[in-house]
């Protein structure tokens, strides 16, 4: 068969999408990269390097950059950024998209679709006792990776100090049967000790607390970070229940240690939040049927010629992405290939 | 710390609570600690502590809670259960506990007492001559002293 | 605008009637028609603890009562609000639950079709009076008065019975009702705790350290007065202020006014009406300073 003629629709430039696109690039088949963002890579690419002196601590920011950069050099890729699916109807056996690009709308068959359309990052408004928004200096996980990725430095929002206190509390958004994520997100843990040991690295004097229940060592690369941390950081197996404003704009929170109920200050507080099923996932069911799973994320549908591949189908890291991407391009050959 | 005696341990406890209405969730519970965090009794008075009482009870501690001074000490400001990131309906867990002690034959006096007052004459504070006299004076109108159908009414659960 | 059935509950007019004669002033000055139902019973928030299925009944009962008359409840006290309105909850959205509560109510004669609605005195100024009609009807310049809100909690909670309402990790609407008649709300530490009320029963010690705890910030904070709007709350800040300092060898010397009773200054009514006489921690230096009188 001519694969350069088999076209495949990549839904999501991020680290799955553009693992997808490249892997059926080099195998030969016609792979169409579809972004609505005006950038490539997704939210992966905002995050930060933690490296600690030198030192990598296997987190995969740096892997994003690879696969744009490979993207780059990749010609059989049709690349679209800034562009919007209009539609996606059943035609024949595939699927007939309507693409809004910059060049105006193009109608294309496609005999597969891959979603890689990711995911949203908890919002923790949806939890008001949290006080994001409402109390100073209390930021989310994935701010403080743009933070420390755009400037090199961790600064208090509110006056741009240093801050001497520094807390993170896990599990926000994630482990929630209550807002319909019972799940663990598995990146938050590693995540936040891995900026957690670069801070404490750079900032030696500041004091670090992190608030958990269960530290979650999710992929084999977690032993490398852990070591580093016994004794850097103040490990408390508690969730705080209180977060409200000091003086200074310090946050501070009420949180029961042992026998006692304590309030702690801090300068600055960071959410770990988790990964939420993105509402682009909403029209994508809605045309493709595409199954959803019982944690709110999608399911492939080989049968049907439709993938899912990366956070789109669960919460997972960027390794895990990576992976689970390569996975599914192999799906997607066999089907092309009329293989079972 | 205290131990925990084998002889103490009731395994259909915590099925017992789940079965009330306000106790299903309880299972859902993983200790993290938010409830117990935020609430307003716990920091005045630490015998009070909804984490450990629902662990009591999912470790089957019948009796040292039905018998408990505890489980009446919580005031139902509801921030737990607006909090617990599982669901779990702690207040209403809370009161449901409160009903199956009494049923066991464990009330204090005053809670006893109150629910007295309303099955006799309707209302918690039945209002006398005195009273009638005061809202006469302050320009209030007239109120029934007692309202009988509540009695009535909760006669009909009987059946 | 609507007529709606007046819930006083069992505490006020035993112990509270300094909060119904304000309400009912309140009401009047601004053509809020409330109408009092002399069948209504104990809500059933004390019974809980005992039965709570009894409880729902008396609930159901009050609900049934307002339904044959046509009328919303507009309740005064906190405890009423949330007992009332689960109930209410409940019986619109399970119907087991309903059939069940009319099986025993047509014991005594009575029904109901889950269609009740229940909301406090505090919430129907705001969405049906409105705060510009209560802004136009002050006479008398509050002067910026600082107050701190006690907002309580079953004002707010179980949030999930009061959809569309106050954000209980950040309640405004207080704030915006008494920022309307010119009162200068107050931050403290500790806003959202709660009075201890429910914990009086059961351990008095209990109650009064945490009604001791709210009593300090407040009076860290520099409030003048402290606004409530449940009779449970007042019974702990203001007829327990003077066991509280005795016992703690503290002194607060707060005057607690329920909302209707600062409304109703800064709407011209005399301390008669309003039942000042009757709060517990004397109000005549407060009323004195509003009014500029030297008394």
């Amino acid at each position: 068969m001519d694969r350069t003629s088999e076209d495949v629709l990549v839904i999501g430039g991020g680290i799955a999408g553009l693992t997808v696109a490249l892997g059926l690039a080099k195998e030969g088949w016609r792979p169409w990269l579809i972004e609505k963002e005006d950038r490539l890579g997704g939210h992966a690419a905002a995050y930060v390097c933690k490296a600690v002196e030198g030192e990598c601590q296997r987190c995969g920011a740096c892997l994003v950059d690879l696969a744009l950069k490979e993207h780059a050099s990749e010609a059989r890729i049709k690349t679209l950024v800034n562009a919007a699916i209009e539609r996606i109807t059943p035609s024949g056996s595939g699927h007939l998209a309507a693409l809004e690009t910059p060049d105006g709308l193009v109608e294309q068959p496609f005999r597969a679709v891959v979603l890689c359309h990711g995911f949203t990052p908890f919002d923790p408004r949806s939890r008001t006792n949290l006080g994001y928004g409402r109390v100073p200096n209390i930021m989310t996980g994935h701010e403080l990776e743009a933070m420390l990725k755009v400037t090199g430095r961790v600064l208090r929002p509110s006056d741009g100090a240093v801050p001497r206190q520094m807390a993170f509390v896990q599990c926000v958004g994630s482990r929630n049967a209550r807002l319909g994520h019972p799940y663990c997100s598995q990146v938050c843990c590693g995540y936040a000790l891995r900026m957690a040991r670069q801070i404490k690295n750079r900032l030696p004097e500041t004091d670090l607390t992190c608030f958990y229940m269960d530290i979650q060592t999710y992929g084999k690369d977690f032993p490398d970070v852990w070591p580093g941390l016994g004794g850097e950081i103040r490990f408390v197996r508690e969730i705080p229940g209180d977060y409200f404003s000091l003086e200074g704009d310090r946050v501070g929170v009420l949180v029961e240690t042992g026998d006692a109920v304590e309030e702690l200050s801090f300068d600055l507080l960071v959410l770990s939040v988790g990964m939420a099923p993105s509402p682009d996932q909403d029209r994508f069911c809605e045309w493709l049927n595409a199954p959803v799973g019982a944690e709110g994320f999608l399911r492939s549908d080989p049968d049907s010629g439709v993938f899912v591949a990366g956070s789109a189908a669960g919460p997972m890291s960027i390794v895990d992405s990576i992976a689970h991407a390569r996975a599914a391009v192999r799906d997607v050959a066999g089907f092309l290939e009329g293989r079972k | 710390m205290s131990q925990i005696n084998p002889d103490e341990v009731f395994d259909d406890f915590a099925e017992m609570v789940a079965a009330e209405p306000g106790g299903e969730g309880i299972r859902s519970c993983y200790a993290c600690g938010t409830c117990s965090a935020g609430c307003p009794v716990r920091r005045v008075n630490s015998a009070y502590n909804p984490r450990r009482i629902i662990r009591m009870i999912l470790l089957g501690l019948k009796d040292r809670v039905l018998a408990s001074d505890f489980i009446w000490l919580c005031s139902s400001c509801y921030t737990c259960q607006e909090r617990c990131p599982q669901g779990v309906r702690i207040t209403d867990l809370m009161t449901a506990v409160r009903n199956i002690a009494v049923r066991e034959g464990f009330s204090p006096s005053g809670v006893a007492m109150q629910a007295d007052l309303i099955r006799r004459h309707g209302r918690l504070y039945p209002l006398d001559d005195f009273d009638h006299k005061k809202r006469e004076k302050a320009g209030l109108p007239p109120l029934p002293s007692e309202i009988e159908e509540v009695a009535r009414l909760l006669e009909t659960r009987e059946k | 605008m609507n007529r709606y059935a007046f819930f006083l509950g069992c505490t006020i007019p035993a112990r509270s009637r300094n909060y119904e004669m304000s309400a009912r002033a309140v009401a009047k000055r601004l053509g809020l028609e409330i109408v009092d139902i002399a069948d209504f019973g104990c809500c059933g928030f004390p019974m809980k603890a005992t039965d709570q299925a009894a409880a729902g009944l008396l609930a159901a009962r009050n609900l049934a009562l307002a339904e044959a008359a046509g009328m919303d409840i507009c309740t005064l006290c906190s405890a009423c609000t949330s007992m009332l309105s689960e109930e209410a909850h409940r019986l619109a959205h399970d119907a087991g639950h309903l059939a069940e509560a009319n099986r025993h109510l047509a014991g005594i004669g009575r029904s109901c079709s889950g269609t009740a609605r229940v909301r406090h005195f505090a919430r129907v100024l705001i969405e049906d009076v409105g705060l510009d009609r209560i802004r136009e009807s002050i006479t008398v310049d509050l002067k910026g008065l600082p107050v701190a809100i006690h907002y309580g909690c079953h004002y707010l909670k179980p949030s999930e019975i009061y959809p569309g309402w106050d954000d209980p990790e950040a309640p405004k609407s207080i704030e915006r009702i008494l920022e309307a008649i010119g009162a200068r709300p107050v931050a403290y530490a500790g806003e959202k705790d709660c009075c201890g009320g429910a914990v009086l029963v059961a351990d008095e010690d209990t109650a009064l350290g945490m009604a001791k705890g709210k009593l300090d910030h407040v009076k860290a904070a520099g409030a003048k007065t402290l606004c409530v709007v449940c009779p449970f709350c007042s019974v702990m800040y203001d007829d327990n202020q003077k066991s509280i300092e005795n016992k703690f060898e503290t002194r607060y010397q707060i005057p607690v006014l329920f909302l209707p009773q600062i409304m109703g200054l800064a709407m011209g009514v005399d301390r008669k009406e309003l039942g000042l006489n009757m709060n517990v921690v004397k109000t005549k230096q407060l009323t004195g300073e509003i009014l500029g009188q030297d008394e």
